[in-house]
């Protein structure tokens, strides 16, 4: 969000959080969770989900009580807001989706300490107006989004054969031996490494 | 004139000595009260939740095809009509194929507690299955102990002489009372023996006198 021509606007802010300014290959935050949930693509949709809402409107939050909130203790209020809209996500999916709440075990809870929330509190929502801040907030979440969809893609695919735990031709067939290491902590490594070296040197390039 | 006063007044608000206490108080008194208002209206559902969810484990446990799909009111029909209350914590499996005893265990996992239901044949030398209903382990790797395919080796599982159920790394030849675990989940394997285990010898000690301390009658 820095730099002598900042720029404005939805497409700027896009931009930013999609491409330039990116959560995961840019900002390197959230790794915790990008490399926990991501060998299942369904897990990593709703983790996503999540966060791009939490992040969203915790932005929106922060922003619209910046002008009433004492800066020293501005940190515990960013913290308290974050909390309790990753709550709100965990009630809502233990009472509606209990499955995916049992799946996705402790990592829902783990939002309130993912670096990118905090972050964009801090860079972004308790310096502008909430439009902005919504918005810087729901494209970061993108960000994360879609990197961590790249990861998880390959992970499922190649480690159990299938996609969105449905058995994909050849994959799941006696052909593939599933390398089984993408499933596992390891194989999130390799995956995020190949993609943060990807996107960056893409990025040097343009 | 009045937008200054207004600001006059904010400003004086904001300057005072106890304002960032009072401004925290009713922030946290707004989110939490949000917060307990939304785990009051979904309180009835979260707890149903829990409940189907162990009645569906039990049914497993005992060796019932109760499969993901199956509705929670069917679930809780089979359970009122198959399951009863027998002694020491356990119940009373009427199955298809005979009955089966549906023994709850819970135990410390790799990241939290596991619980989960573990189904004995009366005469106590073979397992039923085994379904586990709540745990906190690590997505695709831990948590893969509530799958089918770890799951179902346990059903008809003989148990074994000494240790009663023995979790063995994927590859390894099977003895008596031996199941594959988890690749990657040496942690929540080896803990969920000793739950499965600990459980079924405290089945044996309350068994009547002439049991081999596993419920199985000499």
């Amino acid at each position: 969000m820095n730099g002598p021509q900042q720029k404005t606007g939805v497409k700027a802010l896009a931009v930013e959080g999609l491409w330039t300014n990116n959560p995961v290959f840019g900002q390197v935050l959230g790794i915790c969770s990008t490399l926990a949930v991501t060998n299942r693509v369904l897990n990593t949709l709703v983790m996503c989900g999540a966060l791009a809402l939490t992040l969203s409107l915790s932005s929106l939050t922060i922003s619209l009580l910046r002008n009433w909130t004492p800066r020293r203790i501005r940190m515990m209020v960013e913290t308290l807001v974050i909390a309790s809209y990753v709550i709100v996500v965990d009630i809502v999916l233990q009472a509606y989706w209990p499955d995916m709440s049992r799946s996705l075990g402790p990592y829902v809870g783990l939002i309130i300490t993912n670096c990118i929330v905090m972050g964009r509190a801090e860079a972004c929502a308790s310096a502008n107006p909430p439009g902005r801040a919504f918005l810087d907030g729901l494209f970061n979440g993108l960000g994360y989004s879609f990197v961590l969809l790249l990861v998880a893609v390959p992970r499922e695919l190649l480690g159990m054969g299938t996609l969105l735990g449905a058995p994909m031709p050849f994959f799941a067939g006696p052909h593939w031996d599933p390398w089984v290491i993408l499933v596992m902590p390891p194989g999130a490594f390799f995956m995020l490494g190949i993609a943060v070296w990807f996107f960056r040197s893409r990025m040097e390039r343009s | 004139m009045a937008e200054a006063r207004d600001r006059g007044w904010a400003d004086r608000l904001r300057g005072g000595a106890g304002y960032p206490a009072a401004y925290m108080f009713v922030v946290t008194f707004v989110c939490a009260g949000a917060l307990i208002g939304l785990a009051r209206l979904t309180r009835e559902r979260v707890t149903a939740n829990r409940r189907i969810a162990f009645e569906r484990a039990v049914l497993q446990a005992a060796g019932m095809t109760v499969g993901p799909d199956a509705s929670p009111a069917r679930v809780h029909r089979l359970f009122t009509d198959r399951v009863e209350q027998a002694a020491g914590g356990a119940l009373r499996v009427r199955t298809d194929a005979g009955r089966a005893d549906a023994l709850p265990f819970e135990g410390q996992g790799f990241w939290n507690v596991i619980r989960g239901v573990v189904g004995v044949e009366p005469g106590g030398e073979r397992l039923t299955g085994m379904a586990v209903y709540e745990q906190s382990e690590t997505p695709g790797l831990g948590a893969e102990i509530v799958k089918p395919r770890f799951r179902e080796p346990f059903a008809g599982l003989r148990l074994g002489s000494e240790t009663p159920v023995r979790i063995r790394p994927p590859g390894a030849a099977l003895g008596p009372g031996e199941v594959h675990g988890v690749t990657g989940a040496t942690e929540t394997c080896t803990r969920l023996e000793r739950i499965l285990n600990r459980r079924l010898k405290e089945r044996g000690g309350q068994d009547a006198p002439g049991s081999d301390g596993l419920g199985r009658t000499r």
